[in-house]
């Protein structure tokens, strides 16, 4: 029966009252580490996909909007861009741009999203084949890691596109030809391990159809698998007649030239510009209030749960208070009484950051597989970081403080008085 | 044989005069011629010796056997609660093994006197030695720690580890006086008071005069030197009273402690001779 056996004893002797001390804690704690694994993995996220774009260029309308659907592939596309308007950008040879990606958004299959683009948008992101080879001509897809788990794709697979972003069976493309899986890239951790990747034309080709009237459709059709017209060879800047969603662009050095570039799209021109790292800071400026608030109430939970500890040690030593002077006439000394007393609350705010910690990083999991569903991103709730051990010593630390003066008071406990009260 | 008789009053120097005091006579007498004269100190030679073999006997260089130790001695006890009011309490001393009654009314300081015997007040003059020991060389944790291994101490009213069990409460005696909790020895102990079926009950479900028999075996399963008991009996009737002071008796005798038993249930002053009257403390 020693210190701890005891502290631990006494504990479950007022089990309620332990409970409410514990789940306060708990979800103090909790809170706090579900806001850092989501800022933490949010970060992550964001950073490794920024993949060194300095600007994105789509059609105009909300300049996050066209961050988050062609760089993060989470929100719709702005419209659409005639390559008229932006062939500037994407022939070679332009003074300040390094490189200069295409993307054609807006199908998707079993809604995870089809990217029409270049062989330069795998280089962005360090992506490389786990099996199979690049696509060399249209109706060729590579597919990212996860989505070829998820979707269960594996090499020579063929699928047919659906439009837009959810699953329909009306909106499946079944009069355009299937498109078949010939590459599966490894896991990069960006966002092209939820995509399915294949060149513009291909998107092109599938739309192809729509434009036409019915007996045109017929003798396209005919046609369908020579697709004469969609060759990959031909540079994108010289088919004027056709649309994409937006560019990628990364700039050989940024300069006043590259900043005046993104001012002068969007003045003159019908397109928009914008920065990807400005968007990304607002939109977390954003979020970030409601995570401020959100962590000032998990500190105030806390420090509710601190003050909670505090009375109900404090007041079970009134109900304690022979059974401590009990335990020095047989030997303890008020040091030990002490200890006794602060063990107790030490080991429930202990309690209360395991609790905390399982509850964070389970419900990260089951965010995780939220966000799996609708946003197509990977997070994961068995990462565990540096701040929860700081967590955990501050959570000791309250645990003391809180047991503090009851564990004074106790080690002060006049035995005579006592026992001569009852 | 001086030697033995000496080393019993030779750790209290005081004690010695007033040894010799009460064996001769206050007053001295006279013997055909021969004048006695009790002495106003110890004399010297004891002095001397004395302190040599305390001084041996702290550094364990030698141990007095039990009995010839006084086990308990208390002298010029005064205590004060607020400092103008003083409490006076007669000298005792008790040898090994020896089971004495300290009688006294209601307000005459019973409970103040066992709690300055138990080491658990500081008495505002005057000195408690336990087995040799000054409680006045003993700093608090020390004497909590003494007083863990040397003393178990009855009260009016049982108090217990409020989570424990029965066996738990003994065990946590054991463990706060720094020794290896004994399951066996807690059994043994409960079975021997006959509430060996209560083991693993809650202290709070005991009858109250089982609650005092957890209380003795508590008290005594540190084989205490000293038992110190404070109105054991005051709330029982006349039957239980006999069968507790006959436990306490017993399990005193089994460890071979001193009991002193401060009541002032008159029915006890047959069963024990060897008693102190405490007297009305006057204002």
């Amino acid at each position: 029966m020693n210190l701890l056996q005891l502290s631990w004893k006494n504990l479950t002797f007022k089990p309620l009252s332990t409970l409410l001390n514990v789940v306060l804690f708990a979800l103090g704690a909790g809170l706090i580490s579900l806001l850092l694994l989501l800022d933490r993995q949010l970060e992550e996220k964001f950073e490794k996909n920024l993949a060194g774009i300095n600007l994105v260029i789509g059609a105009k309308g909300s300049p996050l909007q066209l961050i988050l659907s062609g760089m993060y592939h989470i929100d719709a596309p702005t419209g659409n861009l005639p390559i008229e308007e932006c062939k500037a950008f994407l022939r070679p040879g332009h003074p300040f741009i390094e490189k200069a990606v295409p993307l054609s958004l807006g199908d998707s299959y079993k809604s995870y999203r089809i990217v029409g683009t270049d062989l330069n948008f795998p280089k962005l992101y360090n992506a490389s084949l786990r099996e199979g080879r690049l696509w060399e001509k249209t109706f060729e897809v590579c597919v990212g890691a996860s989505a070829a788990e998820r979707l269960g794709l594996k090499l020579g697979d063929a699928f047919h596109s659906s439009h837009g972003f959810v699953q329909d069976d009306n909106l499946v493309h079944t009069d355009a030809d299937k498109f078949r899986v010939v590459g599966i890239f490894n896991p990069t951790g960006a966002v092209i391990d939820q995509l399915i990747v294949t060149p513009t034309q291909s998107i092109w080709a599938v739309h192809a159809g729509h434009d036409h009237s019915e007996e045109e459709d017929e003798a396209a059709r005919e046609h369908e698998h020579a697709h004469p017209e969609f060759d990959l060879a031909a540079p994108l800047h010289e088919q004027t007649d056709r649309a994409i969603t937006s560019i990628l662009l990364k700039f050989k050095a940024r300069n006043v030239q590259t900043l005046n570039m993104q001012r002068s799209i969007n003045e003159n021109t019908n397109m928009q510009a914008a920065t990807p790292a400005i968007e990304i800071t607002r939109l977390r400026g954003l979020m970030g209030m409601g995570a401020e608030a959100l962590r000032v109430l998990a500190f105030v939970i806390i420090g509710v749960s601190g003050l909670s500890i505090f009375i109900s040690l404090f007041g079970s030593l009134r109900e304690r208070r022979y059974e401590l002077a009990l335990m020095r006439v047989m030997g303890a000394s008020p040091f030990r009484l002490m200890v006794l007393i602060l063990s107790e609350g030490v080991i429930t705010a202990l309690m209360g950051y395991a609790l905390g910690m399982a509850l964070s990083h389970f419900g990260m999991e089951i965010m995780a597989r939220f966000m799996q569903d609708e946003y197509r991103y990977t997070f994961s709730g068995l990462t565990f970081l540096q701040e929860e051990a700081w967590l955990l010593a501050g959570a000791l630390g309250i645990g003391i403080v809180a047991a503090l003066i009851p564990a004074l008071q106790a080690a002060r406990t006049d035995i005579s008085t006592t026992l001569a009260e009852g | 044989m001086y030697w033995v008789l000496g080393s019993r009053f030779l750790l209290e120097t005081d004690f010695v005069s007033g040894f010799i005091r009460r064996s001769l006579g206050e007053g001295g007498f006279r013997v055909q011629g021969f004048r006695w004269e009790p002495p106003t100190e110890t004399p010297r030679a004891y002095r001397a010796t004395a302190r040599l073999l305390k001084t041996a006997h702290r550094f364990s260089i030698f141990h007095f056997p039990a009995y010839f130790c006084t086990m308990l001695n208390a002298q010029q006890l005064h205590y004060s609660y607020d400092g103008t009011h003083i409490l006076r309490f007669p000298d005792i001393a008790c040898a090994a093994g020896e089971h004495w009654l300290l009688l006294g009314q209601s307000g005459c300081g019973k409970t103040t006197l066992l709690h300055l015997l138990g080491g658990l007040l500081a008495p505002r003059s005057g000195s408690v030695q336990v087995a040799g020991t000054d409680f006045d060389s003993l700093s608090t944790a020390q004497l909590d720690a003494f007083r863990g291994k040397n003393i178990g101490i009855i009260f009016q009213k049982s108090h217990f580890a409020r989570a424990l069990s029965v066996e738990e409460n003994l065990l946590l005696a054991q463990q706060l006086a720094g020794l290896q909790p004994d399951r066996q020895r807690a059994a043994e102990l409960l079975q021997h008071l006959d509430i060996g079926h209560k083991m693993k009950s809650r202290t709070d479900r005991l009858s109250q005069g089982e609650q005092q028999r957890v209380a003795i075996a508590r008290a005594v399963i540190n084989r205490p030197k000293l038992i110190l008991a404070d109105e054991p009996t005051s709330a029982l009737d006349d039957d239980n009273c006999a069968e507790v002071v006959a436990l306490l008796e017993r399990e005193a005798a089994q460890t071979g402690a001193t009991l002193v038993i401060v009541t002032h249930d008159g029915r006890l002053k047959e069963k024990f001779t060897h008693r102190i009257s405490l007297q009305p403390q006057r204002p």
